[in-house]
């Protein structure tokens, strides 16, 4: 049993409960790899475990997803890979339109077009969106999870989007 | 901010405003430039569709077996015994590589289960054999033609097995009490029946 804020006492199981698919959602788009996603989710819950003995009152959201990040680039350093997955054949990829409002409506995607956009991300860009977009962290939160100043996390949602955006552009 | 250009940082600001990041005096900026800006309100649609492919992803099903499911009970007992399922597998061990207190009860139910494997067997209580006597010539007595006919195919059975048994071997005598012992049948002298057997 640990503290992790002044009104609520969380086990170890009540974090896996709370944050298991968040993670574990994190780490798939992240990857684009269910077994690694899986991998990470008990890496991070062992981590946690432990770690929560000595935790000390905080910014808990800050302090799990430091402890996930730095598991996940513990496993990317470990397989000494980057999990990618290839655009789908035919997929056709347009830099720099500047597409019509009727032209956006027009672009419905996939969620595979997504994932595969996401996984051409730099991984700062790719992480920051991920924490922001699918984790749902504010910017303070992810600027403690990735220890990285307020200003950088707004510059890298940005470019992360518009680097997605312009992936996701093609002639309707 | 440093080395951006005008229309970098109006773009990051706008990104920053559909996520409620703002401070006061650049929502102020923001609000004022989208309401006449036609290439800003561009790209606020084109930074919007980004945010909105990311959160409208749907949520890739997590696999059961990285939750603690509660402890394990009388699971563990059946994982014990290979009694379970192969689709339980992963959640059991996945439970067991993170709840030291299962692994604990699975070690203790593990000692249990070779000490009770471990103990002597025992020999019924005379009382239950009576029953079983009982039972079984009541059993005789309803069908007298099947039960002759089936102890006596023991009978040529075995027979015939001791024959050819002495047929192979020439000189080895058989003793009917060692095959008895052995085979745990018990030959009667005098009944039709010939053969019965024991329970086992």
């Amino acid at each position: 049993m640990g503290t992790l804020t002044e009104h609520v006492d969380l086990s170890w199981e009540d974090v896996a409960h709370r944050y298991g698919r968040k993670i574990y959602t994190f780490a798939y788009r992240l990857t684009g790899n269910p077994d690694d996603a899986a991998d990470l989710v008990q890496d991070v819950l062992l981590r946690v475990r432990k770690g929560l003995e000595n935790y000390t009152p905080g910014s808990f959201e800050g302090w799990l997803w430091r402890i996930t990040r730095n598991a996940f680039l513990d496993g990317v350093r470990k397989k000494k890979r980057r999990p990618t997955v290839p655009f789908p054949e035919g997929d056709h990829v347009a830099y720099g339109s500047s597409p019509s409002p009727d032209e956006v409506l027009a672009s419905v995607r996939l969620s595979d077009d997504v994932q595969s956009a996401l996984l051409k991300l730099p991984f700062e860009f790719r992480e920051a969106v991920v924490l922001c977009d699918v984790v749902g962290l504010t910017y303070e939160e992810i600027s403690a999870a990735i220890d990285a100043p307020v200003g950088t996390v707004r510059s890298r949602i940005h470019r992360g989007r518009s680097q997605l955006r312009e992936m996701l552009t093609w002639p309707v | 901010m440093a080395g951006m250009t005008p229309d970098e940082r109006l773009s990051m600001l706008l990104s920053c405003y559909l996520d409620g990041e703002l401070t006061k005096d650049e929502l102020a900026e923001v609000v004022d430039v989208l309401e006449h800006d036609v290439a800003a309100i561009a790209e606020f649609r084109r930074l919007k569709e980004a945010r909105n492919a990311l959160r409208t992803l749907p949520t890739p099903r997590m696999p059961m077996y990285l939750l603690p499911a509660g402890h394990l009970g009388s699971e563990l007992s059946a994982y014990l015994d290979g009694e379970l399922a192969t689709g339980e597998l992963p959640r059991i061990s996945g439970h067991l590589d993170v709840c030291a207190e299962c692994r604990d009860e699975l070690a203790d139910l593990d000692r249990s289960r070779t000490a009770v494997r471990s103990l002597p067997g025992l020999e019924p209580p005379d009382f239950l054999a009576l029953a079983r006597d009982a039972r079984e010539a009541r059993t005789r007595a309803r069908w007298p033609a099947v039960a002759a006919a089936v102890t006596g195919l023991a009978a040529v059975a075995i027979a015939f097995t001791v024959g050819i048994g002495i047929g192979d071997r020439g000189t080895v005598a058989v003793d009917v009490a060692e095959l008895e012992a052995r085979h745990g049948a018990v030959v009667s002298g005098t009944s039709v029946t010939g053969i019965r057997t024991s329970s086992p």
